[in-house]
């Protein structure tokens, strides 16, 4: 005859596997909330800027020379050297946004965030605040970055009106500010609202991707 | 985590959770903008009229440039002004309505088919601008944008929300809101919503680590 079983000892070992079992099916549940932070956003997105001055340069070109032939007055050449400097500027604004809307200058991808004048992509976990303006001219995204985070170096385009642009800062807080002419993905521009939105969204993927690695290593 | 910062997690959860018990209806006042646009409506059509009048005035004397000039000058302020009473007057209709009506546990738009639950939301901002306050509310990821119908006539009518970015955000804009008869300020109405929302959400942390306890605490039909 075997010796009875101790009760309590039974007891323990099944609330342990109930513990354990409980703790597999939460650890599930928030892999499945991760992979539904992360999966709300396309694996990429490209960006373009959108096409303002396509349309509004020309306008301005031909107001400027409707305003150099008003004044045009060889008794007066000041007047006249203002107005050829205003029809250079709009000549110049046209013939850079000619091809607008066409050329992908940014890409997100659920981790990173790539720039055309940036040396090395931005790790998009690491971004903590997110501002995006718009006041008619140049939309300017500001990510705010972790004091730890590693600044990639920017590339200063040069004599280009409204260009893309992207800078990192140090000070006064590390960030990234990228400014384009509006944005626009997938051909459909894009107001401050969604750009932020969409930032937000990103940005909680790969925070969502990181935390997802960090439980895959613990295994 | 060990044991006591488990504890601290649970006991803070579990005061969060007891939230406000009443629910109440944001509704919106408008005639201060109504007012204000009706003035400005008036003014223009006045202005309109009168630079019309001088063109008649003036008909016999003045050159034809001059006259066309008055003229379109006048009847382009004319229309502008009607166009902004047009404007005042679905702001007029606007006055009153229920932006949102929220529960403990819900929150519905003004042109939603059903309310949302409110732990879909993962956060809220509110931003004040020049002539509106607008209310932006951010989806968690596990949850859907709800069903919304579109906006009338830009939202002006009735105060309607619209889904952004695909369904990323929900934003509705309103002139001044008012709760039970009283108007609130930027700061009352972060709180009011945030202490919703707040609860709610702990409601629903509970609910998913002890499933067992929120079926418990359903009434039985």
């Amino acid at each position: 005859m075997d010796k009875p079983t101790d009760p309590l000892a039974d007891l323990s070992g099944s609330l342990g596997e109930d513990y354990e079992q409980s703790r597999a099916a939460q650890r599930d549940r928030v892999i499945a909330e991760l992979k539904q932070v992360i999966e709300r956003v396309p694996p990429q997105s490209e960006f373009t800027n959108s096409r303002r001055y396509k349309v509004w340069g020309p306008i301005f070109l031909v107001g400027a020379l409707i305003l150099l032939g008003v004044t045009f007055n060889l008794q007066r050449m000041g007047a006249v050297a203002a107005g050829v400097f205003i029809v250079c500027i709009a000549a110049a604004v046209t013939w850079q946004h000619r091809n607008a809307g066409t050329q992908v200058f940014m890409r997100l991808t659920r981790r990173q965030l790539f720039v055309d004048t940036l040396d090395a992509p931005v790790d998009m976990a690491e971004v903590e605040d997110i501002a995006v303006k718009d006041e008619g001219l140049v939309m300017v995204q500001t990510l705010e970055m972790s004091s730890e985070a590693a600044l990639p170096k920017h590339r200063v385009v040069k004599l280009q009106f409204f260009g893309n642009q992207a800078m990192a800062l140090k000070k006064p807080r590390p960030q990234i500010r990228i400014m384009s002419a509006g944005l626009a993905c997938n051909g459909r521009k894009l107001d401050n609202e969604e750009v932020l939105a969409m930032l937000a969204a990103y940005r909680d993927a790969a925070h969502a991707q990181r935390q997802l690695e960090l439980m895959q290593a613990d295994g | 985590m060990d044991n006591a910062e488990r504890e601290a997690h649970l006991a803070y959860l579990q005061a969060q959770a007891d939230g406000p018990h009443d629910s109440f209806d944001l509704l919106e006042r408008s005639y201060g903008k109504v007012l204000a646009c009706a003035m400005t409506a008036l003014l223009l059509c006045a202005l309109g009229a009168w630079l019309a009048w001088l063109a008649l005035l003036f008909g016999p004397q003045a050159s034809g440039g001059v006259l066309w000039l008055l003229s379109g000058c006048g009847l382009g302020l004319v229309a502008l002004g009607l166009a902004v009473l047009v404007c005042a007057a679905a702001l007029y209709r606007r006055q009153g309505k229920r932006a949102l009506s929220v529960t403990p546990d819900t929150l519905c738009f003004a042109n939603a088919q059903a309310p949302t639950p409110l732990h879909a939301f993962d956060g809220f901002e509110v931003e004040q601008g020049y002539f509106s306050t607008r209310l932006i509310f951010t989806m968690a990821a596990s949850s859907l944008a709800p069903e919304l119908l579109p906006a009338s006539f830009k939202g002006l009518a009735s105060p309607d929300a619209i889904t952004v970015a695909g369904g990323l955000r929900v934003r509705l804009w309103l002139c001044t809101p008012v709760v039970n008869g009283r108007r609130l300020d930027l700061q009352a109405l972060v709180d009011l919503l945030y202490a919703y929302l707040q609860a709610a959400q702990a409601r629903h942390t509970l609910a998913q680590l002890f499933p067992g306890v929120a079926r418990v605490g359903v009434k039985a039909p």
